[in-house]
């Protein structure tokens, strides 16, 4: 099931030369620390000429999709997955 | 006339990506993988389904198929929106893969691409089978771990679409002229792409049962008495291998869809999406340099009948104004029964780069300069950032999707 958040959050993310650039590690949400295990997928998309980054991540217990403002640099929780129908 | 089978080398290769938009989600959220899960491009009980994993394929669920209808035959199905730009992101990255191959790659549609390697001097040091499963290792490592294609090698794109279609998923095969038979023995005619059910009784009526028969029909038979046209001689070169299939399509119309979410016979509330449809269809016209001379309008009825009406005009049809206006008057001889789908299409296109009208056009440079400035405004701000007054307060939002198979409006296949 699919819940919808859109909330902003905290990320610790680590930064790398190559292959995916920028993975999210560890986030802050509702006083409460998710540390990421996989990056699922990571895509660019636009809104206008903002450009946003959406990283797609699990734990192992539930599956997480970030957004990246790259104009604010602020991170938004948009919706949280537990793979269930 | 008699021709053989083509022994050349095989130069063609064609990727599909395996259940593309269920793959790509099940790549994003590990916690689906394993799982039957479908794709639609609206959360509805009636929607159909536009792609379907490999797990839910097993349970009987595909293309076409209700979502309603699959969770009866998959209770644990999971069903989710179509996300568009993670499938774009796919198909760009994909594209680019394919295109650091040759110049002659080129993406049939957003989850198929075809490389022709008969101008490339890259096949004198390496196969294609290594080049293909070489391209199946970059895909992975771009996109994920979990995202797989099937590659086809044959020395046309008929036969190199056929081979890709085996072995699914994660296969590569390769068909040439030693082992053609052996594949069509193994095949039914509607397993042939191009081949439907109408195409299949036509062969049928000539004791063309299946590909083998296909392939052994004389030239007259398929010209003359199955296909009736030139059509016959492009399929006897085809099941031989020889290319008939290079040909390229230019834009013909552009246009939008929508079934609505409230049917309703009342045009005065259908406006709203009337004008949000007309300015979605002039952003992608303007967006390619085009402008139209005809415009059509369709509507699914109550009753399941669909009606249509459709003009040309002497005026070219370029701003959103002007488009709603047509549309509009169209549409107004509509017969009144309740409508469930909406469809808009511009056809006719030319370039709108000669702004000097024909004799007797009446040209408003106002509207064409007030679209335009809309487009700035919207490509900088995001969609519907500015709107016309007509769509102004619309709470529902008409979804730009994936147009199915299409990868027109992508700008570089």
């Amino acid at each position: 099931m699919v819940s919808q958040i859109n909330q902003p959050v905290e990320v610790m993310a680590a930064c790398k030369l190559s292959g995916n650039k920028l993975i999210p590690r560890i986030m802050t949400w509702n006083n409460r620390i998710y540390k990421f295990t996989r990056l699922g997928f990571h895509h660019p998309t636009t809104q206008g000429k903002r450009m946003l980054h959406v990283f797609t991540l699990t734990d192992e217990n539930l599956t997480f999709r970030l957004e990246f403002d790259a104009e604010s640099l602020l991170w938004t929780l948009r919706e949280i997955s537990d793979g269930a129908p | 006339m008699e021709l053989g089978l083509n022994q050349s080398q095989p130069t063609v290769m064609h990727i599909d990506l395996n259940s593309c938009f269920a793959m790509v989600e099940q790549q994003a959220n590990p916690l689906l993988r394993h799982k039957p899960v479908a794709v639609t491009n609206r959360l509805t009980p009636g929607a159909t389904i536009i792609a379907a994993s490999y797990e839910a394929k097993a349970c009987g669920i595909g293309v076409g198929t209700r979502a309603s209808d699959a969770r009866v035959l998959a209770p644990d199905l999971v069903v989710l929106e179509t996300d568009p730009p993670k499938y774009t992101h796919t198909y760009h990255t994909f594209f680019n893969i394919l295109r650091g191959y040759s110049p002659d790659a080129y993406m049939k549609s957003i989850d198929e691409g075809a490389i022709d390697f008969s101008s490339m001097r890259l096949i004198e040091h390496r196969s294609l089978p290594e080049i293909g499963q070489e391209i199946k290792a970059r895909l992975k490592d771009s996109l994920g771990e979990w995202m797989t294609c099937n590659v086809g090698v044959a020395p046309n794109r008929f036969l190199a679409k056929l081979a890709a279609g085996l072995n699914k998923p994660d296969g590569l095969n390769v068909i040439d002229h030693r082992n053609l038979r052996g594949v069509y023995a193994f095949l039914g005619l509607r397993d042939l792409p191009g081949i439907n059910y109408r195409y299949e009784r036509r062969l049928n009526m000539e004791n063309i049962l299946n590909p083998l028969d296909f392939l052994d029909a004389d030239l007259t038979t398929l010209s003359k008495r199955v296909f009736k046209s030139i059509n016959g001689y492009h399929w006897y070169r085809r099941l031989r291998g020889w290319e008939a299939d290079d040909v390229k399509f230019d834009i013909k119309t552009v246009g939008k869809q929508y079934v609505l979410h409230e049917f309703t016979n009342d045009l005065e509330k259908l406006a709203p999406t009337v004008m949000k449809l007309c300015e979605m269809m002039g952003r992608r016209l303007r967006g390619k340099g085009l402008c139209a001379y005809g415009l059509f309008v369709g509507c699914l009825l109550e009753d399941h009948s669909f009606w249509h009406q459709r003009q040309k005009f002497t005026t070219r049809l370029y701003a959103t104004s002007l488009l709603y206006k047509q549309a509009m008057r169209l549409l107004n001889q509509w017969p009144g029964l309740v409508i469930k789908n909406l469809s808009l299409s511009c056809y006719d296109l030319a370039p709108a780069d000669n702004r000097q009208p024909a004799l007797f056009e009446t040209y408003d440079t106002k509207q064409w300069r007030l679209s335009e400035t809309m487009d700035k405004i919207n490509n900088r701000y995001g969609e519907f950032s500015v709107v016309p007054a007509r769509m102004a307060n619309m709470e529902n939002f008409v979804a730009n999707k994936i147009p199915f198979g299409s990868t027109r409006y992508f700008g570089n296949s």
